[in-house]
Parts: structure tokens; sequence; C-alpha cells
């Protein structure tokens, strides 16, 4: 048991870091319910509309579950020097990184780039996660100060994915209350 | 006096003897038919609660509705092309409606309508997975007979499952699509099938699809690796079978009709009787995904008369036009050929011999005016014309019905065959030859889109049909890109709808357009009144 608490950065660490998984993901789920909620309000009553943000809300949160068990993963079987000591800043960029990147690939579709194919432009930006991860990672290892500002980042984050943590809560609530009734 | 063959045909629907008087009375009704008022057979009105004095059970109902059938396609309803040589021979054997009405031109309105007997802008359903109004989840087909009836319902169709997920309370059994599917992607059903409308919704967030963004940011990769590969995988194990593709109902449900004949065809025996099984199946819906063996059998050259564009123009070329329209009629012969199999099936056990089946549509197809499918805010007749037979329990003969008949009639009719009370909240009435004879009097049937009118808000934005008589007036309003408009057609002069009769009528049409926005006013003042 000591060398797995040895091996494995803080609980808070572990939570402030899904807090941070947690927060583009919520983000991004919310920014597209909001922009297809003009189509909802038509045929759905608000209760309904309740429903169906509770049903994204939920998705957002499995969805951070699973994001965040893939870095969990990663903390056990990386060098302890690449993540134990500092799981939270590496971890941010990781996620901020990734984000963008993910965000973008889906914009393709949406902006109808014609010139560059969906797999060239997806790889693309795949491509910028992996490469700009790489320098900041070590320049994270090697700046404190910049580990401590992305810290307080990763904290202000933080409390904003506690708040979509409770509606989650809220949310789950309703989905069983609108299935067993 | 011995009545001779027309005791026999009249002895076989289970009415009572006829006199000579009555016979006299059929012959002189026989000299309308030529003007289009009556039928092959005498018309006469058939007193089903009458008939069911000492039967020991109520009878048992099948509804078949094939989903985006129009009646201006089917050859046994005079359409060119042989599209329907199987309903062609079960109408042989059925009351045949020839001027059948949709009361709207997609699945949501017209079916939401059918169950419920009432018109979209009393029970709210405009949109494609929209909510009914509260009082109407509570008035359906369903809850009607739910204390009588063992009740069944299938569909391929996603919309419909929201329908039936509304009114679930009083259905025994819903059989979810996927059971009868090759491929099911939503999980939605699956997971929460009876919070089926927001469920679907949030999956429809969740994962998006072709342009659209989807709401999860990473997991939604996974889906775009999983459906193209499940996909190919069917293309490899169906693909000769079906050259332009699965049968798919365009949420994520892949399927092909045959086994949903089978299933129909197996569960009907083991149904606990009296039964009402409601069947509504996505063919000929497109995309027109037809059996090999139905691929090219209408390359003839033919093309139906021009119409003029006069709204809502999708700019589609005229020989795409005729390509869809080919390609839709193949499809619609496969499930003609697939309509004869299940037929015959249940004749062969017995089936209709205690049962009345059913068939229609829920709306029709465009393929005209620079418009195809029914995603328009269109209402051309071949939007709104739908089929409908009834064979009832042991008929051996056709009987042609002329008279206009709306979707909203099925359900009193249903109540009325079932010996039920019909409820005072219905807007149809009981079909003819059922309706008793001194409900004889003339009356106005609607339709309506209403896509881009909130549910919860008066009828402000839409398009409404009147059909009075020989007339049909389109009214269009609200719309933000087109001033309001009114059309009036002479149907029995011009069918297809081709000269507009606005510029020659005008009082005509002034006098039915208010008369029509008096009937949009009684829809509306639920709002006021505070019933909606």
């Amino acid at each position: 048991m000591d060398i797995f608490k040895l091996r494995l950065p803080s609980k808070k660490d572990y939570f402030d870091l899904f807090l941070v998984v947690a927060f583009p993901i919520h983000i991004w789920a919310i920014f597209i319910f909001l922009k297809k909620a003009p189509i909802l309000i038509l045929p759905l009553n608000l209760y309904h509309m309740l429903g169906t943000a509770a049903y994204v809300l939920v998705s957002a949160l499995v969805e951070s579950l699973v994001v965040f068990s893939v870095l969990f993963l990663l903390s056990l079987l990386l060098p302890a020097q690449l993540f134990r000591s500092r799981l939270l800043p590496t971890g941010t960029v990781i996620i901020l990184l990734a984000s963008i990147s993910a965000a973008f690939i889906h914009f393709h579709g949406v902006w109808r780039i014609q010139t560059v194919g969906y797999s060239l432009w997806a790889g693309g930006w795949v491509l910028f996660g992996v490469v700009s991860s790489i320098p900041a990672v070590y320049w994270i290892g090697h700046h404190p100060r910049l580990q401590t500002a992305i810290r307080s980042t990763a904290e202000r984050l933080s409390l904003l994915s506690q708040v979509y943590l409770f509606f989650d809560g809220l949310a789950i609530l309703l989905i069983l209350l609108r299935n067993l009734t | 006096m011995s009545e001779g063959p027309v005791e026999g045909m009249i002895g076989t629907m289970g009415v009572e003897k006829y006199s000579r008087r009555d016979l006299l009375k059929w012959l002189a009704l026989l000299a309308f038919s030529s003007s289009g008022i009556s039928s092959a057979v005498p018309q006469t009105w058939i007193q089903p609660s009458q008939r069911l004095e000492g039967a020991a059970k109520p009878p048992n109902f099948l509804f078949l509705l094939f989903d985006t059938l129009s009646a201006r396609h089917l050859s046994f309803l005079g359409y060119p092309r042989k599209t329907t040589p199987n309903l062609a021979r079960y109408a042989e054997r059925a009351i045949v409606y020839h001027a059948h009405t949709a009361a709207g031109n997609f699945t949501m309105p017209a079916t939401a309508s059918l169950l419920t007997g009432t018109y979209p802008w009393s029970h709210g359903g405009y949109h494609l997975f929209g909510m009914l109004r509260e009082p109407y989840v509570q008035r359906n087909l369903f809850r009607e007979l739910a204390q009588d009836y063992w009740i069944t319902t299938f569909t391929h169709n996603a919309i419909v499952t929201g329908l039936f997920d509304q009114f679930h309370a009083s259905i025994d059994q819903i059989v979810p699509s996927r059971d009868l599917a090759l491929l099911s992607l939503p999980v939605s059903d699956r997971f929460f099938s009876h919070d089926f409308i927001s469920s679907f919704w949030g999956e429809r967030i969740l994962r998006a699809s072709g342009r659209e963004l989807p709401g999860s940011l990473f997991l939604s990769f996974l889906d775009q690796e999983i459906r193209p590969s499940a996909l190919e995988d069917l293309k490899k194990r169906f693909g000769k079978q079906y050259p332009r593709g699965l049968p798919t109902n365009l949420y994520g449900l892949f399927f092909r009709l045959e086994p949903a004949i089978d299933w129909i065809q197996e569960r009907l025996v083991q149904l606990e009787k009296p039964y009402l099984a409601y069947c509504h199946l996505f063919p000929p819906h497109e995309p027109y995904a037809t059996r090999q063996d139905f691929i090219d059998t209408f390359i003839d050259g033919w093309a139906p008369p021009s119409k003029p564009v006069l709204a809502f123009s999708q700019n589609i070329s005229e020989e795409e036009l005729l390509k869809a329209r080919r390609f839709y009629d193949e499809y619609i012969a496969f499930v003609d050929a697939e309509f004869g199999r299940l037929l015959d099936g249940l004749d062969r056990s017995g089936i209709l011999e205690d049962t009345y089946v059913i068939v229609t549509a829920d709306h029709g197809q465009l393929f005209e005016r620079q418009i195809h499918g029914h995603d328009t805010s269109t209402l051309y007749e071949p939007l709104l014309h739908i089929p409908l037979l009834i064979l009832t329990p042991g008929q051996t003969f056709r009987q042609d019905v002329y008279h206009r008949t709306s979707c909203v009639d099925l359900l009193p009719t249903i109540l009325h065959l079932a010996g039920k009370p019909l409820p005072t909240w219905m807007e149809g009435r009981v079909l003819p030859p059922f309706r008793p004879a001194n409900d004889e009097s003339d009356r106005a049937i609607y339709a309506v889109e209403a896509k881009r009118n909130p549910n919860s808000a008066p009828l402000q934005t839409a398009t409404v049909v009147m059909i009075q008589g020989r007339y049909k007036l389109i009214s269009y309003f609200g719309y933000e890109r087109k001033k309001d408009d009114t059309e009036l057609y002479d149907l029995e002069n011009d069918p297809e709808e081709i000269e507009n009769l606005v510029p020659v009528k005008g009082s005509l049409a002034q006098e039915l357009k208010a008369e029509l926005q008096a009937a949009v006013d009684s829809a509306n003042r639920g709002f006021i009144e505070g019933t909606f």
C-alpha cells in the first residue's frame, strides 16, 4: 500500500484534476445545448427542456469521468517524475490543449472547409495537440513559477466546475424522477 | 321475392336481411356511381353496434400504417404505374376510400391526429419530436380501448416512438424498434424508454451528425468511428439484396421490412383477444431503399403533368424529381409485395375472419413544383391524399367510398365498431359506411402544417387547408419570407391543383377564407380560455 501512496499523487490533486477535466467538457456541452435550445423551445415544454438539459449534463459528467480515468491511468503508468509531483499543472495543460484540438476538429463540418479534407484537418489538430503538449510539459517541469500560475488557474476553473457538478447532481435526480415515476 | 346475389353479398357483411325497398334504394344509388359518390357495391350504412349484438367478443383491430405512402402513387387508386398489385387484390374484398385526407404533411401532426381524432391545432403536435398538449395525452385511441383490449404497438419511426412514449400508460406492449432491426445506434430508447422524448433530444444534442456540432467533446469521436464500421458490415451482408442501401429511419435504425412482416404474422395469432395491434412501418419513406428485385421496374419514360411553382420551392430540377419519383414508386412496389405476403399469411391463419384490418398512411410525398419530400410548408394533394382500406371481418367484396374523409375519422370509427361511446372532444366522425344514416351533413376537412409555430402558442405561423365540398383552400400566414397568401382549387375538375382559382373566384375564396379563419380562431380559443 505504501508503494501506491508513494507513487500516487494526493487525493486532492486528483480531485482538482477531475474538476479541470470537467470544465471544458461541461462548457462545450452547455454551449452546444444553448446553441440548439431555440429548436427545443418550439416542441418542448419547460419540464421536458429541463429533462433534455439533464441528459446533456449527466453525459458530460460521465464523459469527464472517462477522460479523467485516462489521465489517472497515465499517472499510474508514466514515470513518477513526470506526473506525481506536478499532476495538476501538467494535466491541466494537456486537457486544455486536447480540448482546443477537439473543438477545432468538430468545427470542420460547421465551417464547411472544402480545401482541407476531414482526415487531414483532424490529423493536423491531433498533431497540434500532441506536439504542443510535449514542450508544454517540458517547460512546466523546469519553471516552478509557470507551475504555480497554471495551478492557480486550475483552482479558479475548479471553482466553476464545482458549480457544474452541483447541477450534475440535480440532473441525476431529475433523470431518476422522470424515469421512475 | 328472392334477393339473390345482393342478399348474399350483404349477408357476408353480417348485416340484417334487406327488403325489396332496400334493393331499389341500392339500384338508385348505383346510378350515382358515375357521378363519383357511390361505389361498385351499393352504399349501405352498416351499423356495427347492431351487428355486434350477440357476438361473443368485440372485434379485433389491426392497424397497418405505411409511412409516407401517397395515394397519388398507388395503381389501385388510378396511378398509371403498376405499383400496387397486391393492394389491388385485397381492395377487392375491402372498403376502399378514394378521398381520404391526412391532417398534416409529416408524421407527428398526421399520426397524432389519427390517434387522437383531433386536428393538429388541438393536440399541438406540430414538430418532429414534440409533445402533445397535456389534455390530448389522455385522449387517444389506446386509452379509449385500454379497458377492454390487449394493445400492442410497433414502429420503425422514432417520431412515433415518441408518441407511444406519451401514450404508454394505455399500451400493454410497446415492441421496441430495435427488436426488429439489424442495427440500432441510439441508446435513449434502450435505457430511458419511459422518458423517450427528452432522452432522445439529449442524445441528439450529444451525438449530432453531418454539419452539426456534437455536444460531446471527446466521446463523439468514438461514436464517429463505430458508426461507419457497423454500417460497412451491414453493407457487406445485405448490399446485394439492397443495392440502394438498407432501409433506415434516418435516426440510426437500420432494418429490413421482412422481419417486421413476419413478426406481425406470428404475433397476431398469439395475441389475447380482443386486441388492437398498431403497426407503423417506415417504408416507403425515403431513402427509397427498395429490394433488388424491384430495382428499375419503372424505367418507362412516364412523367406527370407539369405544375406551377407557387410557394416554398426547393429548386429541385425536373430531372431529379422524376428520378426520385421512380425510386419512390419502385420502393412502393416492394412494400406492396410485402403487404401481399402479410395479408396472404393472415388470410391463411384465419385472422381476417375476426379482425378489422385498417391499411393507411400518415401522409404522402411530393415530387412536383421543384419540391421533393414532405419537409415543406406546402399542403398539396400528393402530401395529403392518403390511402385507406378497411377489411371488415370476413368481407368478400369491394365497396368504394368517394366521400371526402379525414384521418381524424378513424378513432370515432374504431370506437363505434368496438361498441364504445364517442367522446365529445373528437373532431372526426364515424366513417361511411359505418356512419349512422342521419349523420349526412356536409362538413369541412382540415390539414395543418405549423412546424414554425411554438406548440405552446396560438396558431400564428402556419399553412392551413380547408376542403369544403369540391373546393380546397390553402392559406399561408405568418411566414417571415412569404407574405400571407391564399390558393383555391376545384378538386373535382382540377384534381392536380394546376389552376389557382383565387383570381377568378375571388368572392368564393374570401368566403371560404372567412370560414377557415373562424375555425383557426376557434382552435386558438383554448389559449384564451386556458384549456391548453
